[in-house]
């Protein structure tokens, strides 16, 4: 449909954007995380609850980036469908958002 | 227990996680077959990790391979944003659904399902359609506006879908497996689109990827509540997963396709009956 093109475009960018500075921060965070643990004995044999402590925090962020890339895809289609007045899929849009939201708002 | 004996540090390890993940993520955007579904055999049986931390890490790098690759084919007018949207109303609901299941199952259950999904995967996996012709869809796709156009062979094919609510019942499906077990459950999505659907066959591959990274959001929310995602071990095989699938990507048109799709999936379906195995005698 007209006008497509530019919005796939543009979501394009955003993705890649967003992977892009996610996996730089992930690696950062990477780089501080070994630095401090790569000694230790790695605990992931058996499970508990994985701790999210302070000295994982750039890596955390870095995680976090990249979880809200494909959100924010979903944020910007809202809005690129709203701006040319298709309201049925800025409804869509919305739709996931809602549902996506639940999952955070609600971890079952 | 391939390499749950060798004594390690979090170092070698994490080098040892990084190189795996580049290396299923090569094969896996090479293929087409989806490098995420060897990280969790790879992680579990290999490495001795435990199956919730395996599918937290697995989910992480399905969102960002997922949005990788859609930066470069929505550039190129493939993917219908407007299906992709439409059905991931089904793709969330289910992995919100499957996300939760995941929660209630014990490890050997969800490894048991694992190699089931694997199974099937590797044994149906890039069949391709047999109708490509120009298909305008019937009543419901006009009235939802999913007419589309797409780029083949320097012109412009319009196409139309079929059955849309079957497909998204098996969207729904799909997002349940993909909540279920940290994968992107592209071989579902590929199905429903394609088979049932009637996209045309790169339609189908490119709307599929495009929904993955949604998806598996959906279900993040979940993971991270729950203590699924650990950050020492997302971060090498999101890393890697990601470096081997660009890579992959950029190889692939003087690779021989052929032979290595073969033997990748050869690898997925021996991964399935250790999978299959483990969970059965409840290993995991």
């Amino acid at each position: 449909m007209i006008g497509d093109n530019r919005i796939e475009r543009q979501m394009g960018r955003l993705l890649q954007a967003g992977v892009l500075v996610s996996a730089a921060v992930m690696a950062l965070g990477g780089v501080v995380y070994l630095a401090g643990h790569g000694g230790q004995v790695p605990v992931l044999k058996t499970f508990h609850k994985a701790a999210w402590t302070a000295d994982t925090r750039i890596l955390q962020i870095g995680i976090l980036l990249m979880i809200a890339t494909p959100i924010a895809r979903v944020v910007f289609a809202v809005f690129a469908f709203a701006r040319v007045k298709d309201w049925l899929y800025a409804a869509v849009g919305a739709m996931v958002l809602a549902l996506i939201t639940w999952g955070f708002v609600h971890p079952g | 227990m391939l390499f749950s004996w060798v004594p390690m540090n979090v170092a070698q390890f994490s080098a040892v996680v990084f190189v795996g993940s580049a290396v299923a993520g090569f094969l896996g955007a090479l293929t087409g077959l989806g490098g995420g579904m060897v990280i969790v055999p790879l992680l579990t049986l290999a490495l001795g990790v435990d199956i919730r931390y395996a599918i937290g890490a697995s989910l992480v790098a399905v969102i960002a391979t997922s949005s990788g690759s859609a930066a470069s084919f929505l550039r190129q007018g493939y993917a219908n944003i407007r299906a992709g949207m439409l059905l991931e109303v089904a793709t969330t609901s289910g992995a919100l659904v499957g996300a939760s299941l995941t929660t209630l199952l014990p490890g050997s259950a969800i490894a048991l399902i694992f190699g089931l999904v694997l199974l099937g995967s590797a044994l149906t996996a890039t069949k391709k359609s047999l109708v490509d012709g120009e298909d305008l869809g019937d009543k419901l796709c006009e009235s939802l506006h999913l007419r589309n156009t797409y780029p083949c062979d320097g012109r412009i094919v319009n196409y139309g879908v079929r059955r849309i609510p079957a497909g998204f019942a098996l969207m729904a499906g799909a997002g349940a497996l993909s909540g279920l077990l940290g994968i992107g459950s592209g071989a579902v999505k590929v199905l429903a689109l394609d088979r049932v659907m009637r996209f045309p066959f790169k339609v189908s591959t490119t709307t599929s990827n495009f929904m993955i990274g949604v998806t598996a959001a959906a279900s993040a929310g979940v993971y991270l509540a729950r203590g699924y995602i650990d950050p020492g071990l997302a971060m090498p095989v999101t890393l890697g997963v990601l470096g081997g699938a660009l890579a992959g990507s950029r190889v692939l048109m003087r690779a021989p396709v052929g032979i290595l799709r073969n033997v990748f999936r050869g690898v997925l379906l021996l991964l399935a009956v250790q999978m299959i195995w483990n969970g059965v005698k409840g290993t995991f």
